[in-house]
């Protein structure tokens, strides 16, 4: 591998050699210049195994051979990974591309091909996206996901091996007996104090429903969470939450709300599946996720309603503290959702290789007494609410803002589906 | 105009279409549709009466129309129930049924 200064990714020009060199650096020269700019480098010889995202662009045909030899070298160094060809609509690119791809393919391999547009806007978005889909699927495999306490007894159909998790989705799952949180809830090592503060300044006064001291208390589990990912060299985690309503009697809303905003993906109940869509999320589309319960549907009306107890504060336009409303012990988020188009995304079968993945609008937000803290309403505007009715696959569902379906579904396609 | 508990029988004992709007200061999606609400009762000025009522400040009456996700636009004549409608609905929406009922 090279020395040099560090890039986004490289790119490897193939072009057949039939052709002039100088006539293959003019027509593929527009092309370098929007993979420049969007933190691309020309990879020559043994950068070509640099341990960054290598995408090819198809310059000619006759290079079909040229791309498979060059990822087969690059394999030995780098294992296996999707791969992007980027083509253009001279000189037999295409052809050259599908033919490629489709040997790939035949073996196994994944992969997609960036059509250039000659628009330079429209080829700068698909080219960033495509290097962002393979820089989220480096991410996801170099992912340790703590599942603290193991799942919870409810989650029937939403607690996988961590074989497949690693094998379908990347992340190397990380048994951590709760133990050690639990005593660091109770004694932490950090004025909760202090911690409580990104709550309590800012939680509407009039609303909250809880003591000052409850809501130190519930974020001793967040510095119990920070020590726990340090000695485990966790990237993610996913708590058994309700074991800490008992002992030491409190609840994790608000340390995982905390976590999430902290750039840290953090979900309840010990979900893998649904910890798993909110890593993408963030892997992804670089922002946090919500992870809550489908509590009503409307068939007619193609809407749900969504309710947890905890949401990352930077998701939502204020909230109020209230108590963990199933147990009525330690504090949850009364959240308030701006209207708003969001995704909704729900990952699971056995092998993890099925997805739900919708968008729709933020139409109204609650405080029903008999549903988890924080509340909304999805108007769906693809896909049908009677799917989850139908063909479920599991409780929570995963809820980010803005409508990304078409990107997480091209990502799906790349990185999961067989 | 705004009514509360204390005097919403009265604002919605009408012949004309009476659209009450359940709504909060919290509540994003109630932000965002009150100024089609503004607009609409302008444009049927003759025909309809817009009443907001914060649910905060007004839990009876929101627990007799049991509000519990907002905004919740009550379609109401004589006092009587017409059609609820719940979550921001765009303009048009609003506007065609504002129609329908009047």
């Amino acid at each position: 591998m090279s020395d040099g200064p560090a890039v986004r990714f490289r790119y490897a020009v193939m072009a057949s050699r039939l052709h002039d060199a100088d006539v293959v650096a003019e027509l593929t020269a527009p092309a370098r210049a929007v993979l420049d700019s969007i933190g691309g480098r020309e990879a020559h010889g043994a950068e070509m195994a640099d341990d960054v995202p290598l995408v090819f662009l198809v310059a000619t045909g006759g290079t079909e051979r040229m791309v498979l030899d060059a990822l087969a070298h690059r394999r030995l160094s780098q294992g296996e990974e999707p791969t992007i060809l980027i083509a253009h609509r001279a000189h037999n690119s295409l052809p050259a591309a599908l033919e490629t791809l489709a040997a790939l393919r035949q073996t196994g391999g994944r992969g997609r091909i960036v059509f250039l547009s000659g628009r330079s806007e429209v080829d700068e978005r698909d080219l960033d996206e495509a290097v962002g889909d393979i820089e989220a699927i480096r991410r996801m495999h170099s992912t340790r996901l703590g599942i603290v306490g193991g799942p919870s007894t409810w989650l029937v159909a939403s607690s996988p091996d961590a074989d497949v998790v690693r094998r379908r989705w990347g992340p190397q799952l990380v048994t951590v007996d709760p133990t050690r949180m639990i005593e660091l809830t109770r004694a932490p090592v950090v004025p909760t104090g202090v911690l409580a503060e990104r709550f309590t300044a800012v939680a509407d006064p009039v609303r909250s429903n809880v003591e000052r001291s409850d809501v130190n208390d519930a974020m001793g589990v967040r510095s119990a969470l920070g020590d726990v990912l340090e000695d485990h060299l966790l990237d993610a985690v996913t708590v058994r939450c309700f074991d800490l309503l008992g002992d030491p009697g409190t609840s994790g809303c608000l340390a995982l709300a905390a976590l999430n905003d902290d750039g840290i993906v953090a979900g309840c109940e010990g979900d893998v599946p649904s910890t798993l869509g909110m890593l993408l999320v963030r892997h992804l589309l670089d922002r946090p996720a919500w992870m809550a319960n489908p509590a009503t549907v409307d068939v007619e009306a193609n809407q749900l309603v969504l309710a947890h107890c905890t949401v990352a504060p930077s998701m939502i336009d204020g909230f109020a503290l209230d108590t963990h409303f199933e147990s009525g012990r330690g504090v949850g988020i009364s959240g308030h959702f701006a209207a708003q188009p969001v995704t909704l995304l729900r990952v699971g079968g056995a092998d993890l290789d099925e997805s739900w993945i919708v968008e729709g609008d933020i139409v109204a937000t609650g405080d029903d007494p008999d549903l988890c803290r924080t509340q909304v309403t999805v108007a769906l505007s693809s896909g049908n609410v009677s799917d989850l009715l139908e063909r479920p696959l599991g409780n929570h569902i995963v809820l980010a803002a803005g409508h990304h379906e078409a990107r997480l579904r091209r990502w799906w396609a790349m990185a999961v589906a067989d | 105009m705004e009514a509360g508990d204390h005097d919403f029988g009265a604002a919605v004992r009408t012949k004309r279409l009476v659209l009450v709007d359940l709504w909060a200061p919290w509540c994003g999606p109630c932000r965002m549709v009150a100024p089609v609400l503004e607009k609409l009762s302008h444009e049927f000025a003759d025909s309809l009466k817009v009443v907001k009522v914060d649910v905060d400040q007004s839990p009876r009456t929101a627990q007799r129309y049991e509000a519990r996700s907002i905004p919740m636009l009550l379609f109401m004549r004589d006092g009587d129930l017409v059609e609820t409608v719940v979550g921001a609905q765009p303009e048009h929406v609003l506007r065609a049924r504002i129609e329908a009922l009047r």
